[in-house]
């Protein structure tokens, strides 16, 4: 989802995630209605939102030992997630000791270590510089690949959107105004930015992000 | 480098009052020597005198301090945890906040007569405050990604509790405690002028009747130290607490 700031996205991902009720209508995921949070939904906010007083793997493993006691095989997957994202060298390092690159690289991992069929991801990397930020977009392709999730994906940037998504919604003024299908082949790459198609599929984002404007 | 020089002002200080002293030939009852005060303290000390007077003073104010900690840390968990009941009662806090705690030590004395209880009971009071308002600002103000995270976790409210909140606030905790056990000996040390019969603030009250001057210098020293003394401790604590947070205790 790609929108100008303050266009209701955030407020969107967070009624879609239970976080946030309704004034009216309703939201479903598959066939069940989301009345509530639930684990089913995983969410990466805006900033990374470690622990500062847990490790990086126990704040990786924090969503399963709130739900129980943590065994060798979920530390042994959270372990494979630090890896994928980059970071297994770090896991017994505390957050203040990360730069804001490898906190998101930790907070992805968290999202992740359920398996929850849906991600819900919320400008997570809005916050840091563009190399750090292709980095990170890279990891979550892996990471998404390697886990089979649904991402819901929230941003301002239109090169970001085009190179993540499957399925572009443009909103505005709280409405999704356009829909842009994104036929780019899988597995991507960094060099993709800079080919013709991609380039045209940026133009078409954006101006479907100026129509919506002038509709409001 | 800088305790050299401050421990040098100190020693210039007190030269430069001794001489005072000595050359404008002041009654000791207005200010006495810091020679003269130091021997009081010294013969006090070891007559053993002065030491049932640290020994109560201390104790009232341990006690209180820990009283008036516990009691304000638990209400101020309810009250930051039940946000309508904190509406309700909180004009009521920040008035009892303003009263002033020691002008209640005559309705102590009447209702639990003089002496250490009541003592005790206006060091805790002084002492419930701080950390009243330092839980209720601490446990509210977790950031909201956080509290999202622990409501997208499914975390139980116990469990937001004692894994996010409480340790999100321990800073601000601590730094309440540190303020009250400065607070408790001040509060110790003047219920004692009004509630007491043993302990140094009722040896001052004492002194003061006797005009030993140099007796309430050398008292005045000994609640300067103590003080020095329990402030040490708490921030010795205070770093342990941090420390274990961090591996993981909490």
């Amino acid at each position: 989802m790609v929108g100008r700031s303050g266009c209701g996205k955030t407020t969107c991902l967070k009624v879609a995630a239970g976080l946030l009720a309704p004034s009216s209508g309703s939201i479903k995921i598959g066939d069940s209605p989301v009345d509530g949070p639930s684990s089913d939904v995983g969410f990466v906010f805006q900033t990374p939102s470690l622990l500062e007083w847990l490790t990086v793997i126990d704040n990786v493993l924090l969503p399963i030992s709130l739900k129980g006691s943590v065994n060798k095989s979920d530390e042994k997957f959270a372990l494979e997630l630090l890896e994928l994202a980059g970071i297994k060298h770090l896991a017994q390092r505390y957050p203040e000791q990360l730069s804001g690159g490898q906190q998101s690289r930790a907070a992805l991992a968290r999202s992740l270590v359920t398996s929850p069929p849906v991600l819900m991801m919320d400008e997570p990397f809005a916050a840091l510089d563009a190399l750090t930020r292709e980095d990170l977009q890279d990891v979550l392709i892996n990471l998404v690949e390697a886990s089979g999730t649904t991402v819901i994906f929230v941003t301002h940037d239109i090169g970001e959107a085009a190179y993540l998504g499957d399925k572009i919604l443009v909103m505005e003024g709280g409405l999704i105004t356009h829909e842009v299908e994104i036929d780019l082949p899988r597995p991507r790459a960094s060099d993709l930015r800079y080919e013709a198609h991609f380039s045209k599929l940026c133009r078409k984002v954006r101006s479907a992000m100026l129509l919506g404007a002038g509709q409001c | 480098m800088r305790h050299i020089s401050s421990s040098a002002l100190l020693v210039a200080v007190l030269i430069a009052w001794e001489l005072g002293v000595l050359l404008s030939g002041v009654s000791p009852l207005v200010l006495p020597a810091p020679s003269a005060v130091t021997e009081t303290l010294w013969d006090g000390l070891v007559s053993g005198a002065l030491w049932q007077h640290l020994w109560v003073t201390g104790a009232e104010t341990l006690l209180g301090f820990a009283l008036g900690c516990v009691i304000g840390f638990l209400i101020g968990a309810i009250l930051a945890e039940m946000p309508r009941l904190r509406r309700l009662l909180w004009p009521y806090v920040l008035a009892s906040q303003v009263v002033p705690k020691l002008a209640l030590g005559p309705i102590f004395i009447i209702w639990f007569g003089f002496g250490m209880t009541s003592t005790v009971i206006i060091t805790a009071l002084i002492c419930f405050f701080p950390l009243l308002e330092n839980t209720i600002t601490g446990l509210s103000n977790v950031p909201q990604e956080k509290r999202d995270l622990f409501r997208m976790l499914g975390a139980t409210r116990l469990q937001t509790l004692l894994r996010l909140k409480l340790p999100t606030s321990m800073p601000v905790i601590l730094a309440g405690i540190r303020v009250a056990i400065v607070l408790a000996l001040v509060g110790a040390v003047v219920g004692e002028f009004i509630a007491g019969s043993k302990g140094l603030g009722a040896s001052i009250i004492a002194a003061q009747g006797m005009m030993d001057t140099t007796l309430i210098f050398a008292l005045f020293i000994l609640i300067t130290l103590m003080g020095l003394f329990f402030y040490q401790i708490i921030v010795v604590i205070e770093r342990r607490i941090l420390q274990s947070r961090q591996k993981g205790t909490f």
